[in-house]
């Protein structure tokens, strides 16, 4: 079984605060919200997917709530709170910071 | 933010702890919901069932791991495995009740008397005054040549100190005592209560940094004329008592024998007075003392040392500076000519250190204190020793089980702290019922202490409950825990998996467990060894002391004191009164007779009266010209039974009732007549007072001779050595007069004494019933009550030196228990090949006296060092005793070859067949 790129350690954490920055979302929609925009290039396997929410959850910078979901069923849904909105402001600056400079890097043409 | 934080996420750690089930069920729901999501998705994509089942569940990763890691995000991990450690700690010691009983219940007494004697000796030895620095204190006493060290000053000499002496920045005098007086108040409607009072020179509050919390306390300016000051500063203690705090009591006026004070201020409510347990009622300046002596005695008189004096040391000035200028201070005043100069006799004035009180009257339990505390430190380790001993026995038995968990992965450390979650339980359960104990065990130790001196009181003292003691519970109770748990945990957990698992169960053992146990026993014989020596020199030492040669007839004779002063008699009275009282006295049944002096047998006060001159003796420049007398009636020395070797007792006309015509005749003691007579015969010789001006210094009882005439008194007797003041040190000189009675009463029955005790207060009453006799003992009770602390100390350390050999006896018989049940296989082979029980006995017990052997050699270089600190406790004896250290190792010898004979005997009964049988 061949793994999916695997992340850079942390982006994870970026990645479930934007998505959640749009709407909230239960667990499963997550995963597969994250295939979605991703054109599949970004595959979170769902083992790491439970610890990483539980981990933000504990932090305090998502929050979550039991609701239906889309099949009626009860689902517990994440939302991003105040505190979490300025972590992943954080976190994004500092994701352009480095990928900028990874692309300049990269960018760099041989003498 | 941090502490935004905080308030977002305290919730969701106390949910995690308190809502645990429901936080559980949540996540279950939360992955089925994923899974059965993800199942809907694969049969959409074409699965069947069980392959859209089995997908979801691998690309999940095995559901209990991914639970497991969600339960690591929680962060209350520690907290978690704690609460899950108690459970299981709990379970297993309810499953052996025995093993938890004999555990708590030693650590509880351990626990409870480290508390208990903590609770006395932090008043009393280290815990400072509750003044303003008290480390700058000092307090003032003589020394002389003897050595003998007195804590009083006369008010003159107090005077001169407070002029001539730069080191200090303040000094105070205060009455030595408390002064019992009358109080009436308007609010008591004239009831009338006894106070204690203490007079104070105006400096003490300055110096002491004392503040009043109401009103003012006393000053310079309250303590100038005699008699002009009525003004009282009262104790906060006495003010909430006595007057309920009622603020309006400031500028009362209140009635003390029956002169008007007025109430200017109270104290600060943490300051009980300058000394632990005896706080005065209130406090007046040092010049009304005249109200009760108008003739200003107090206040002039250079003899008359009443005060205790206190200095604060300048902060630039070191203790030895201070003393260097006091002693210079000192020779300077012996070679004036006045008053003052001729009676400063002192070969010294010492300072010592006021940080803790200054009266040093409970200085008398700081040795024997010091010795108790550590004994009883010393059944504390032992009772340790004991408990990781049981609880290695424990961790023997529990082998497999731990075996097991290692090999299934759990880490050592986890385990050490599971065995030591245990032990903290048995800690915390030994901490509540040991504080119980030693809030049951102060009554005892107050009714202890309270027999020897019964004005400290329980409150005063022993106080449970503060933040000091409690601390104090606590750190020893940590240390104890790490002491007897921890290292069991240790050997526990190091363990051979493999060899523990398939070592048969009867072999199974940690193999370090025998010679770690063994140290330990060994460790508690030494200390039991020392306990057991100290409790025989403490023995020795009450034995030496309490069968010395008395010199008096003790079995026969009876005491007590007479306060006819406090009954209303003047001092021209006296007389007459102690002659209807001896009358009486002389004519009841039983009674053989009875007289009066100023001090009998251990009761009484010699003083020592200065400057006597004895014929044939001159006195070196330096030398102590105090000599201690005793006033007696004519038949004293029949009366009490105190032969005379020389000369003859006094006649009743020698102590005519006319003071003109008393003989002037005087009976020496025999260490006086080999001190200053040496082999000559002091009959005939003289002795007098030689100095005209010390007229005021003659002993109250001595009628008005012609002064200064040192030929005053010829010697007629030479009595018996006996004892004033106490039984330890040695006899001083002493010379009785012939008086007409002292306020001590001694009669002499004609069988035993003992039931005189009702027919002389029938008798005294008969004369006044206002009149009280105290302390009405037998000469061998006085004994008994002036050997109080020898008997303490006793007591004490036979109790727990008795229990120290029993906590190391059922070590020893715990660990040989093992070992033979260890070896019951061992042993059936040698019975089967033919060793006789006989031989098995020897086996067990060679081992066993080897283990008792080497505890007695330690404990023996142990108890050398240790007993050494006990020296200034003992009499009549080193601290080395080799009779009492031998019987001592005796005795443990002997309690020991019992303890180990008993898991001998149980070797010797084992049935070679069975034992072989058992693989």
């Amino acid at each position: 079984m061949s793994k999916p790129t695997d992340l850079v350690q942390g982006t994870l954490d970026l990645l479930i605060l934007k998505i959640l920055a749009l709407e909230p979302l239960n667990g499963w929609a997550i995963g597969q919200r994250l295939k979605q925009v991703s054109d599949d290039v970004l595959q979170v396997s769902d083992g790491s997917l439970y610890p990483a929410l539980h981990k933000l959850e504990q932090e305090g910078w998502i929050t979550a709530e039991w609701k239906p979901s889309e099949n009626n069923r009860r689902a517990k849904f994440y939302s991003l709170t105040r505190l979490g909105r300025k972590e992943l402001e954080k976190e994004a600056a500092n994701w352009n910071r480095l990928s900028a400079a990874i692309s300049r890097v990269v960018k760099l043409k041989e003498a | 933010m941090r502490l935004k934080h905080w308030l977002y996420t305290a919730p969701l750690r106390l949910r995690s702890l308190f809502r645990r089930n429901q936080v559980e069920q949540e996540l279950d729901e939360e992955l089925r919901y994923h899974i059965e999501r993800q199942i809907e998705e694969n049969i959409a994509k074409g699965m069947t069932p069980e392959e859209a089942r089995y997908a979801a569940l691998r690309a999940m990763g095995g559901v209990e791991q991914r639970k497991e890691e969600c339960r690591d995000m929680r962060r209350v991990r520690l907290i978690e495995d704690l609460i899950q450690d108690l459970r299981y700690g709990l379970r297993t010691l309810r499953k052996s009740p025995g093993f938890t009983a004999v555990a708590v219940l030693s650590l509880a007494l351990g626990i409870g008397v480290n508390t208990a004697i903590f609770s006395v000796v932090d008043p009393l030895m280290i815990r400072s005054l509750p003044v303003e620095d008290p480390e700058q204190l000092v307090v003032l006493r003589t020394v002389d040549q003897r050595g003998d060290v007195r804590e009083r000053f006369s008010y003159p000499m107090f005077e001169r100190l407070r002029a001539r002496t730069q080191v200090f920045s303040g000094l105070f005098a205060e009455s030595w005592f408390a002064r019992r007086v009358e109080m009436n108040s308007s609010e008591s409607g004239n009831q009338s209560e006894k106070v204690k009072l203490k007079l104070v020179s105006g400096e003490y509050f300055q110096v002491l940094g004392v503040n009043a919390i109401l009103g003012r306390t006393l000053t310079t300016a309250d303590n100038q004329t005699p008699g002009e000051h009525p003004v009282a500063v009262l104790n906060y203690r006495f003010w909430q008592r006595r007057f309920a705090g009622d603020v309006s009591v400031i500028g009362k006026g209140i009635m003390l024998d029956g002169q008007e004070f007025a109430i200017v201020g109270v104290t600060a409510p943490e300051f009980f007075g300058d000394e632990v347990g005896d706080g005065p009622d209130l406090w007046a300046p040092l010049m009304m003392d005249y109200i009760w002596y108008p003739d200003l005695s107090g206040l002039r008189n250079v003899r008359d040392d009443w005060l205790q004096i206190v200095a604060r040391l300048r902060p630039d000035v070191r203790q030895e500076q201070a003393q260097a200028a006091v002693d210079l201070f000192l020779s300077q005043l012996k070679s004036e000519p006045s008053d003052l100069g001729k009676q400063a006799w002192a070969s010294r004035i010492q300072l010592f250190s006021g940080r803790q009180g200054f009266s040093g009257r409970a200085g008398w339990l700081h040795e024997p204190l010091r010795v108790i505390m550590a004994v009883v430190g010393l059944v504390l380790l032992i009772a340790c020793a004991n408990i990781a001993n049981l609880m290695l026995a424990r961790a023997a038995k529990r082998a497999p089980e731990v075996a097991i968990r290692l090999t299934l992965g759990a880490g050592r450390l986890r385990l050490i702290r599971q065995f030591l979650t245990e032990s903290a339980l048995l800690a915390v359960a030994g901490v509540v019922l040991g504080l119980l104990l030693a809030w049951w065990s102060r009554r005892v130790i107050l009714a202890l202490v309270s027999e020897f001196d019964s004005s400290i009181t329980i409150g005063s003292i022993v106080v449970i409950g503060n933040s000091r003691v409690l601390g104090f519970t606590i750190v020893v109770s940590m240390l104890t825990t790490l002491l007897f748990g921890l290292a069991p945990a240790l050997i526990a957990t190091r363990q051979d998996v493999n060899s523990s698992l398939k070592a048969p169960a009867s072999r199974r053992a940690p193999r370090s467990r025998t010679p770690f146990s063994r140290s330990l026993v060994i460790a508690q014989i030494a200390l039991s060894l020392v306990l057991l020596t100290g409790t025989g020199l403490f023995v020795r030492t009450l034995r030496n002391l309490s069968a010395q040669d008395f010199g008096i007839a003790t079995e026969r004779v009876i005491q007590g004191r007479i306060s006819a002063e406090a009954a209303g008699y003047k001092k021209d009275q006296l007389p007459d009164l102690y002659r209807r009282i001896l009358e009486r006295l002389n004519s009841s049944p039983g009674i053989r007779s009875a007289t009066m002096a100023d001090a009998g047998f251990l009761q009484g006060i010699t003083d020592g009266s200065c400057c006597i001159a004895v014929e044939g003796y001159s006195y070196r420049p330096d030398e102590e010209r105090r000599i201690r007398t005793n006033g007696v009636m004519p038949g004293y020395f029949q009366t009490i039974g105190l032969p005379l070797p020389l000369g003859r007792e006094f006649t009743p006309s020698e102590a005519s009732s006319e003071p003109e015509k008393f003989a002037k005749v005087a009976i020496i003691n025999e260490t006086m007549a080999r001190h200053y007579f040496g082999t000559e015969n002091p009959l005939g010789k003289h002795l007098g007072w030689d100095d005209p001006q010390l007229g005021k210094g003659y002993p109250q009882w001595l009628p008005r001779f012609d002064r200064g005439d040192p030929r005053q008194f010829e010697i007629i007797g030479v009595a018996k050595d006996t004892f004033h003041q106490g039984l330890r040190g040695k006899t001083l000189p002493l010379i009785y007069f012939p008086s007409q009675g002292g306020d001590v009463l001694v009669a002499r029955a004609t069988g035993p004494a003992a039931p005189l005790a009702s027919t002389i207060r029938r008798e005294i009453q008969a004369v006044d019933k206002n009149l009280v006799i105290q302390n009405l003992v037998t000469a061998n009770q006085r004994v008994d009550q002036s050997l109080f602390m020898e008997r303490l100390m006793v007591k004490v350390s036979g109790f727990f030196a008795t229990l120290a050999l029993s906590l190391a006896c059922i070590g020893l018989y715990g660990v040989m228990s093992y070992d033979v049940a260890r070896r019951t296989h061992e042993i059936g082979v040698r019975m089967a090949l033919g060793a006789q029980r006989r031989d098995v006995v020897g086996l067990v017990l060679r081992e066993t006296m080897l283990l008792v052997v080497i505890g007695v050699i330690t404990g023996l270089s142990a108890a050398m060092g240790a007993t050494r600190l006990i020296a200034s406790l003992l009499y009549g004896l080193t601290p080395n005793d080799p009779l009492t250290i031998g019987l001592a190792s005796l005795l443990l010898l002997a309690v020991a070859a019992l303890a180990g004979y008993l898991p001998a005997r149980r070797a010797a009964r084992v049935d070679p067949m069975i034992a072989l049988r058992c693989e």
